[in-house]
């Protein structure tokens, strides 16, 4: 048995801190692009936010509907390493890790989005000293820096017992990483004592950040459901983007989970179980998430009333109708019903289905955020042309594919620096299991 | 070689200075325009509320009446005048002249409103503006009490209910999170 367990640490173990020169070059791509990115906010920070496409009408522009879509990814934390644990479901615990790498990588990115978007960023603080209570804006902020904090107290403290081992066992790594496995690892030593403060404190995280995960999904929302335009103002939004975030959180994991182990050899860890069973799941959430597609868009579509009709119309056969119907049947209705079949779930067809998933939703909150804006209720006397539509600038198409190579970095680099399957937690399932074998 | 810089005085420039200050000199020493007396009562038969003017120049003995004067009357509001009366209120050959005020205009919070006289371009008599109050409007008392607290106050008038939950939520799980730190501490301390 202690030799099985040594051979699956060492596996475990292998591709932590091991050079691979295509991780060298799939980083230095990932820089290049964010070094693009930084370019832009350069001349965004010189020249002023008037090198964006943002105007009077459009305020927001790609920038918050990528934040929008990056604190949806954040919420894949909370389903996979909260949800699903709390519910003892046994074949995802292989899948914690990744999805509470992903939740923080996202979580950050969306925090740094939300600075790029501001025209004055050196008074960022003055949001939070002089911020009124009254304002979702602050909520959000708060909400924001919280489940960050949470995200990354579940993503480290169930690790510990993991990078004790990685302090123990990797003694070929260079000595930078030696001392930070020393101090990240807090003295853990496998004791009942802090075996039991692990659990514990585990535990609590678990319960504690599923409101935290609702509330800044929910609060994200209502960002827009408290400002009054048309295709805002609706009761439906929290619940509309919650499930909308888990589908596109489940999605996001199982590109994760199948570039993951490919690139890093985890055939044995994540098998094609988990893909059927994720499939599932995102079968699941894509239904709950279309019902409140229906809900949003039936009520205003029946009545057609004055400025809510014009933005339905727009969206069902004006200006922005052929990204709403690529995002409803691509990107929602096809993957529910290709995803039903059991081909559908395999590993390769899912990564793809997914990915399309991925493309709608981001594409979603484009159009969540754009056809709104461009319906004022106060429209301004003899505007200017550029004010009347939106098409992103290149600096904030840089800045922006530089968010998601930031995501990227992060996610590369937390899973070369720690193991990327819980090692303590499978080695204790597999015991578990062959007990219970034993005994019957 | 040297090179020579000539360095030409620009007499323009002073000419037209002293041009000015003649010009200046010479509008107020020669100008025609004098400084006018103007009396102005208020006379309010309870429907009927007028602002009686009456306007003077001093002759060569004693004061005599202007006539065919023009004269503004605005009530101040929160951005701009509001003009009052006819487009012109003329005087007649007594230099009077009556202006009708409208009986609903809200005022502040003890009905005073804030008039404003104005003598303008008049041939012979220098613009002049005469600011007074009177006690015509409708008393505007703000409810001050139902702006304190408020979703649309500013930040030190947040409802409290408000700040209760919002603090209590944030304390609650700002709470947990300063525990499990507290926790991890005894875990390397173990």
């Amino acid at each position: 048995m202690k030799k099985h367990n040594d051979q699956v640490i060492d596996k475990l173990l292998s591709s932590v801190g091991r050079h691979n020169p295509a991780f060298k070059i799939w980083i230095i791509a990932l820089l290049v692009i964010i070094s693009i990115g930084c370019f832009a906010y350069y001349r965004q920070l010189r020249l002023g936010l008037v090198v964006t496409s943002m105007r009077d009408y459009t305020s927001w522009g790609i920038y918050i509907s990528n934040f929008v879509f990056f604190v949806a990814v954040s919420l894949i934390g909370s389903l996979v390493s909260s949800i699903l644990k709390l519910a003892k479901v046994k074949w995802s615990y292989p899948l914690t890790r990744i999805s509470e790498i992903i939740a923080v990588a996202a979580i950050i990115c969306a925090a740094v989005i939300i600075i790029v978007d501001m025209g004055r960023p050196d008074r960022f603080f003055n949001v939070i000293i002089y911020g009124r209570i009254q304002s979702p804006i602050i909520w959000d902020v708060l909400v924001i820096m919280t489940y960050l904090v949470i995200s990354v107290l579940l993503l480290y403290l169930p690790m510990l017992p993991d990078i004790a081992l990685c302090r123990d066992r990797l003694k070929h790594v260079a000595k930078w990483k030696q001392n930070l496995y020393r101090i990240l690892a807090l003295n853990w030593q496998n004791k009942p004592g802090q075996l039991n403060r692990l659990k514990k404190t585990s535990t609590i995280l678990e319960i504690m950040v599923i409101p935290v995960a609702f509330a800044i999904h929910t609060i994200t929302s209502w960002l827009f459901a408290t400002t009054w335009r048309p295709g805002w103002d609706s009761t439906n939004l929290g619940p509309y983007f919650v499930s909308g975030a888990f589908m596109l959180g489940a999605a996001v994991i199982i590109v994760a989970m199948f570039f993951i182990r490919k690139s890093f050899k985890l055939e044995d860890f994540i098998t094609n179980d988990h893909f059927d069973k994720m499939g599932k799941i995102l079968v699941l959430l894509s239904l709950v998430y279309l019902y409140f597609n229906i809900n949003e868009y039936l009520g205003p579509a029946f009545k057609m009333v004055g400025v809510e009709g014009e933005h339905i119309t727009e969206l069902f056969s004006g200006d922005y109708a052929a990204m709403y119907w690529l995002v409803q049947v691509p990107g929602l209705m096809l993957p529910i019903l290709l995803m039903v079949f059991k081909r559908g779930r395999k590993p390769f067809n899912i990564m793809i289905i997914s990915f399309f998933i991925l493309m709608g939703a981001w594409f979603k909150r484009f159009l969540i955020v754009i056809p709104s804006l461009q319906h004022p209720y106060l429209p301004i006397q003899d505007v200017d042309e550029s004010y009347l539509h939106y098409y992103p600038s290149w600096e904030e198409w840089a800045i922006t594919f530089a968010s998601f190579a930031g995501v990227l970095l992060i996610i590369s680099l937390l899973l070369k620096l720690f193991p990327i399957i819980p090692i303590q937690e499978y080695i204790h399932h597999q015991d578990k299991s062959e007990d219970q074998s034993n005994e019957i | 070689m040297k090179n020579f810089i000539s360095i030409i005085p620009q007499y323009s420039l002073i000419r037209n200075f002293f041009l000015f200050l003649l010009l200046l000199v010479g509008q107020t020493v020669f100008s025609q325009k004098q400084s006018a007396e103007i009396h102005f009562k208020f006379l309010d038969d309870q429907a009927d509320k007028r602002v009686a003017i009456q306007v003077f120049q001093q002759g060569d003995s004693a004061l005599k009446p202007v006539e065919e004067l023009d004269i503004s009357l605005y009530v101040e509001r929160l951005f701009s005048y509001l003009p009052v009366g006819d487009r012109f209120n003329t005087t007649d050959e007594n230099g009077y002249v009556e202006i009708h005020m409208p009986s609903d205009l809200p005022g502040d919070s003890k009905g005073n409103l804030k008039l404003i006289l104005k003598i303008e371009d008049a041939e012979t008599i220098r613009d002049t503006i005469i600011h007074t109050e009177v006690k015509w409007g409708i008393p505007v008392i703000y409810d001050v009490t139902e702006e304190k607290r408020s979703l649309w106050a500013a930040r030190a008038n947040a409802p409290l209910s408000l700040l209760l939950l919002v603090n209590s939520l944030l304390l609650g799980v700002w709470g947990i999170i300063i525990y499990i730190c507290y926790e991890m501490y005894l875990i390397k301390k173990e």
